[in-house]
């Protein structure tokens, strides 16, 4: 066990975690933060990303004692009307919404990075976030809609 | 007819309040949106029950042996392990039925003295933590003696192979014939004869959550168990039967599913749980890795032969089927579910002789369950190839082939009934319409052809499934004395938006604001019967269920009304439609009253005979109502390389009466999406009997970059107010895979029988092409 300090969602956290337990098991089941959700467990889904320090990791490959002083995010964070979640919202962009969160939090970084980009730039950021309900064309929507004018 | 093309952005629907005292395990649709973008929406994988202890599975690395013993002792020394399940160890308990199913009790909680596949759980180990459960797992050994396997259905009824079930021989699985007319008479009368071999691979749901069970013992001896489910009564009455306990004494409740697809039906880890928990007397945990998830359900492949005899009017006039389905180790749905595939394989045409027979067989395989257009994919995928090859050969076009032959109302079905309700013209156009396929649906797209290598087409495919026949839904709509109405029925909420559908079906018939409308979670103890979640039948039976309840509270707040005729004028019950003082002025009748609630019931029934088909033949009146869909694409095939590119998708979709068609929508183009997958990616392959692909990174599904640059929906709106309203969830998925091999034929005149479409298919069938 190794005791760590958390910047989590703008609280400072501390508490004991193995050091071999990946974020994702940190965040859920010591912190309760729901919001960040397991899928595929290798890194590849996108289900599971969290912003550290605004950029998107996925939190199962990442051990939590290696997060250091980065800031964490995660989609708890979200009030419903920021732009982000507001236009996934307007388009319907979600069926089961389990993928949601990771979308939202891809989304938001590559938008904070560059506010500029454009739709189809967009697009391929959020290829590694997959969707079985197949919401795509709706997130797509969402995607227009945030970079308009891009 | 109304036809909605419904192509612009959704309607903007932004969160709304959370209404105040709002009970904890209703949810309402309005602040649904809301919690799902900050993170908030529960579901199965969040429910966490004070004091639970974790199981892990130990599974069959073999895929068929003896189990001659399980050696637990290493694991039990790890520490805060609180005990081991074995299969051995329950048989000696005679109060449980360890085999169960829903027609044949052929499978065994836990491997009991033999293993069927890799991946079947061959003990469980319980523990504190989830770490300490999954170290003790690595240390159980087994003692299994390998047999020789068979992962092929067809291999699997050839004599020698090896048997799975002494009791069924032939690895059998269910056999049917479907008879109408005399088939091999008038194909042999037949202008035109075609026979084409089309097979589908076993494919995984993967639902982005994994499949999750909590099970708790009460001092009563009663079992509680919170699950994953998509239907919670055929989970308790398995569950109850498993346990030898009468079914009020097992509550199942679901939660909210991150996607389902039919891989959340049945019997999955709930026994599991249920008796680790009554093993370790505290209540525990199952939550499913996804290699686990792979190996927990998956779709039936199958291999379906399709013969089509045409006249010289370019009509159908013959069609013999043969499907041999692949069951996996167990039956499961599998005796009920091939039949249901039959009966859909000749397709929505009008062909007065068919001939089908079906098959299905054991396998060491993951076992099967109903796969998003349950047993559907399969056989759409061989009637609808079947209609473009056998228009090439008669020099139609396809679209134009289909046009003679499709169902309209009045003409006979396969199963000798007659079809109303019927809308493929509209479909079909609509389909060819949108990527311009078919001679006479206008021109093609304008614009600039692809450069050699690459080759542009079009191609078009239609599916007709049955529903749920016999079933049956029930729902009870409640009024509190607060005001609030809740819906109660056991709909499983997984991303269809079950819930915001029956909300918006009671508050129309009430005559308030959907959002004022909660929708309470499936649960045994305090929602109704259903007979499952699945075959698109929830918004059909169950909202017709919870219309009906709500215009029995209606009829009741009337005659209380009646009885207290001194309440002033204005303060009784309004009129449906009366806007939101609806619930206040109520509230103030059951305050006048003295009553703390009230409620309506309601239900669906099949009508008396639906569903009993002749054994023999399969005629009769096989469906309360048929689900009807069309898809078009346009595709573009790189023929140096086998490449397929889908550039337009165009989903059709028969609706009834339209709930909302924003949802409906997004059901028909997510239904597109998820079936790209099985047309060019997913394949649930085996080598040497082991599972090739158990993780999202070796099975491909659709990403981002797969979608059709170019996708919409046409559904058709019966303006009928009182029209049944149609499930439309698995509309489009089936149609996908067929249209997009007709597409790469029309572009490039190579045929691929075999999914999913890859590359090195593409290139073999086009060498194919031109050595012939």
């Amino acid at each position: 066990m190794t005791e760590v300090k958390l910047r989590v969602n703008q609280a400072t956290v501390a508490c004991d975690v193995p050091d071999d337990e990946v974020l994702l098991d940190t965040l859920r089941d010591r912190l309760d933060l729901r919001s960040v959700r397991y899928c595929c467990g290798i890194g590849v889904c996108g289900t599971c990303t969290v912003q550290l320090d605004g950029r998107p990791v996925s939190s199962c490959l990442l051990l939590t004692v290696m997060v250091g002083d980065r800031a964490v995010r995660t989609a708890e964070s979200f009030e419903a009307g920021d732009p982000v979640p507001a236009a996934f919202v307007g388009c319907g962009a979600y069926q089961c919404s389990y993928c949601l969160p990771g979308m939202l939090l891809t989304a938001e970084a590559a938008l904070a990075d560059n506010p500029d980009m454009s739709a189809a730039e967009l697009r391929d950021v959020l290829a590694g976030n997959l969707c079985r309900c197949g919401s795509y064309p709706q997130v797509m929507e969402a995607v227009s809609r945030l970079t308009e004018g891009h | 007819m109304t036809e909605a093309a419904i192509t612009g952005p959704a309607a903007a629907g932004g969160p709304a309040a959370v209404p105040p005292g709002a009970p904890p395990e209703v949810r309402l649709t309005t602040r649904d949106s809301a919690a799902r973008v900050t993170g908030r929406f529960r579901f199965a994988v969040d429910r966490y029950v004070t004091g639970t202890a974790h199981a892990v599975a130990v599974r069959s690395a073999v895929p068929h042996g003896e189990l001659a013993g399980i050696r637990t002792s290493d694991a039990e020394q790890v520490p805060g392990v609180l005990g081991v399940l074995t299969g051995q160890s329950l048989a000696r308990d005679p109060s449980l039925h360890l085999y169960h199913g829903e027609s044949r009790a052929d499978q065994p909680v836990l491997a009991i003295d033999r293993v069927r596949y890799v991946g079947e759980p061959v003990a469980v180990v319980v523990a504190e933590t989830r770490v300490a459960a999954e170290e003790a797992a690595s240390r159980v050994v087994t003692d299994v003696t390998s047999w020789p396997a068979v992962t092929d259905a067809g291999e699997a009824g050839l004599p020698g192979a090896p048997q799975l079930h002494e009791q069924w021989p032939g690895n059998e699985c269910g056999r049917w014939t479907l008879r109408h007319g005399d088939a091999e008479r008038a194909l042999a009368a037949a202008a035109y004869r075609h026979t084409g071999v089309y097979r589908s691979p076993s494919a995984s749901h993967a639902a982005m959550e994994p499949h999750c069970a909590t099970a708790a013992w009460l001092p009563d001896g009663s079992v509680e168990v919170w699950s994953a489910t998509q239907s919670v009564y055929p989970v308790r009455n398995r569950l109850a039967g498993v346990l030898g306990l009468p079914r009020e004494k097992v509550r199942v409740r679901a939660d909210n599913l991150g996607g389902a697809f039919g891989g959340k039906l049945d019997l999955r880890l709930e026994a599991l749980v249920a008796l680790a928990a009554r093993m370790t007397g505290r209540p525990v945990r199952m939550e499913l890795r996804r290699d686990e998830v792979f190996v927990t359900a998956a779709k039936h492949a199958a291999t379906v032969t399709v013969t089509t005899g045409v006249d010289r009017g370019g009509l159908i006039v013959a069609r013999i089927i043969d499907i041999v389905w692949n069951a996996g180790a167990y039956a499961i749905t599998t005796p009920r579910g091939s039949r249901t595939g039959l009966i859909r394989s000749p397709g929505p045409y009008r062909i007065p002789h068919v001939l089908g027979h079906s098959v299905a067989r054991y396998t060491n395989t993951v076992p099967t369950g109903p796969f998003r257009g349950a047993m559907s994919g399969q056989i759409c995928w061989a009637h609808e190839s079947a209609m473009d090859e056998v228009a090439a050969g008669i020099g139609l076009d396809p679209v134009e082939f289909r046009r003679r032959n499709i169902l309209r109302a009045g003409d006979v079905y396969a199963t000798g009934e007659a079809m109303a309700d019927m809308h493929y013209d509209e479909l079909l156009a609509a389909a060819a319409a949108a990527v311009g396929a078919g001679a006479r649906d206008g021109a093609r797209p304008a614009g600039d052809g692809p450069r050699p290598p690459r080759r542009r087409g079009r191609g078009v495919a239609l599916v007709m499934k049955t529903t749920r026949t016999p079933s049956r839904s029930e729902a009870i709509v409640t009024l509190g004395a607060d005001g609030q109405v809740t819906v109660r029925a056991s709909a499983g909420e997984m991303g269809q938006g079950a819930a915001a559908s029956l909300a918006e079906l009671a508050g129309r018939r009430l005559g308030i604001e959907a959002g004022r409308v909660a929708v309470s979670v499936a649960d045994t103890a305090t929602t109704p019967f259903d007979t499952t979640s699945s075959s698109s039948r929830t918004t059909f039976a169950i909202g017709t269920s919870v219309e009906r309840a709500c215009k029995d509270l209606l009829a009741r707040l009337a005659g209380i009304a009646d009885r207290y005729p001194e309440l002033p004028p204005g303060e009784g019950p309004p009129e449906p439609a009366a806007g939101a003082d609806a619930c206040l002025a109520w509230k103030r009748l059951l305050a006048a009253a003295g009553i703390d609630s009230v409620s309506g019931h309601g239900g669906y029934a099949s009508p008396p005979g639906a569903g009993k088909l002749d054994p023999d033949t399969l005629q009769g009146a096989a469906s309360d109502h048929w689900h009807q869909g069309a898809v078009g694409v346009e595709v573009e095939v790189d023929t140096e390389t086998g490449k397929v590119e889908v550039l337009r998708a165009h989903g059709a979709s028969y609706g009834g009466r339209v709930v909302d068609p924003v949802r409906v929508r997004k059901q028909t183009t997510g239904g597109m999406v998820f079936g790209l997958g099985q047309a060019l990616m997913e394949d649930l392959c085996y080598d040497a009997g082991q599972p090739a692909a158990t993780t999202l990174s070796d099975y491909q599904i659709p990403s981002f970059l797969d979608v059709p640059p170019v996708i919409g929906a046409t559904i058709l709106a019966s303006p009928d107010p009182e029209a049944e309203p149609h499930g439309v969830g698995e509309n489009t998925v089936p149609p996908m895979a067929p249209a997009v091999a007709n597409a790469i034929f029309d572009a490039t005149g190579a045929r691929v029988r075999d999914l999913p479409i890859t590359p090195e298919r593409v290139l073999r069938a086009l060498r194919a092409g031109r050595a012939s």
